[in-house]
């Protein structure tokens, strides 16, 4: 390890040209600068000095004494208390909901046990129809075709198998009040009376 | 007399504001020219050099009262000289608007109307490559090279690690030494 204190060992290990040159201060300082130098200083400090004089001296003599009193320890023991936001707290079970899912519930299942039972019919007449075309003959089975209304019967089906995906849809007055008659009285009044209700809620 | 005494004796006299003129005018005389030759180095001209001198002599007469004796007076008023000086680099640069290689150039117009410079002569071609440097590697290089500072001493004014100063030194160094064979 190289003893690169040495200000010229350490120069000359970097750059030998450099080293080489000679340390001479080449720049020239105005006779006197140094001797006169503090003088002029301190009167420029002078100068200062008085240049920030305080505008009110009698204000300046006045010590910089907080005359307030504040409690003891009352800083050391400064705490912030944030109340705590309490949060609304809702019953899903309430008497009113249980209502309210349970005359919706019962609506949909019973729409839904009608669609299935009208499928049902429909398909064990399709099944029917095709078993008994394949125990008779081509030209009977024309024969009967042409004397019968069995087409029309069969595109009446078709146009009411078509009608049944759109159910939901189109429900028609004579259905329901079959339906409606199947349910009884009292529901069908707590689930009119919910309505009327729902209904001034969003009036208001 | 007051020349005599050491630093701390000297701080200590000032802040019981017993002969507040005499013993600064004695800690002026005392680093006045060691102060004077780092700023000239760095700003080039005497003008400059003597506002930025005056800048920071008040600034010690100001802030001498705090001094805290955890650092030695002559560091203290070292950093305080260097940070003027670039300070005022700083503000020339901004008064001018243009970029730092422009502030290189007037540092180097400026040596061209110092007394006696030849560019021929080595020395005067030192002090031009020596303003081709950047700030810090000019600070670091005229503090090693001219006041022969000991590294230890320079990490405490510059606040800069040795290791890095070391490096900045060697950089600064190679980018003379380029300056010197190519131009």
């Amino acid at each position: 390890m190289k003893d690169f204190n040495n200000i010229i060992l350490e120069l000359t290990h970097i750059s030998q040209t450099v080293a080489d040159i000679p340390n001479n201060n080449p720049f020239v300082v105005p006779d006197a600068y140094f001797s006169s130098f503090q003088t002029k200083l301190l009167s420029r400090i002078e100068h200062e000095n008085t240049r920030f004089q305080p505008l009110s001296p009698l204000l300046e003599s006045l010590k910089k004494e907080n005359p307030f009193v504040v409690p003891e320890n009352y800083i050391s023991s400064f705490k912030v208390s944030i109340p705590q936001k309490e949060g609304l707290l809702v019953s899903f079970f309430s008497i009113k909901n249980m209502l309210k899912y349970a005359a919706a519930a019962a609506i949909v299942g019973i729409i839904a046990t009608f669609a299935v039972l009208s499928n049902k019919t429909e398909e064990k007449t399709a099944l029917a129809f095709t078993a008994d075309r394949s125990a008779i003959s081509e030209d009977a089975f024309a024969l009967y075709l042409s004397e019968s209304e069995l087409v029309e019967n069969e595109q009446n089906l078709n146009i009411e198998i078509d009608q049944s995906e759109s159910f939901l849809v189109n429900l028609n007055p004579k259905l329901i009040s079959e339906i409606l008659t199947e349910i009884p009285e009292n529901d069908i009044s707590t689930y009119m009376s919910l309505l009327e209700f729902e209904d001034l809620n969003s009036m208001n | 007399m007051l020349e005599q005494l050491d630093d701390i004796t000297l701080v200590k006299l000032f802040k019981e504001n017993k002969q507040r003129e005499q013993v600064f005018t004695a800690i002026v005389k005392r680093y006045q020219e060691r102060m004077y030759w780092q700023i000239r180095r760095l700003v080039v001209s005497h003008d400059d050099a003597d506002d930025v001198m005056q800048n920071v002599f008040i600034k010690a007469w100001n802030a001498l009262e705090n001094f805290r004796e955890d650092a030695k007076l002559f560091t203290w008023l070292y950093r305080i000289a260097t940070n003027e000086s670039l300070t005022f680099l700083d503000q020339a640069k901004r008064r001018a608007s243009v970029s730092y290689d422009d502030v290189s150039d007037t540092l180097e117009n400026k040596l061209h109307s110092e007394k006696d410079f030849d560019e021929k002569k080595a020395v005067w071609k030192l002090q031009l490559a020596i303003q081709q440097l950047p700030e810090k590697q000019r600070v670091v290089f005229t503090l090693r090279y001219f006041e022969e500072m000991p590294y230890e001493e320079m990490s405490e004014i510059l606040e800069t690690s040795v290791g890095a100063l070391k490096a900045s030194y060697h950089h600064a160094v190679k980018k003379i030494e380029d300056y010197i064979l190519n131009r």
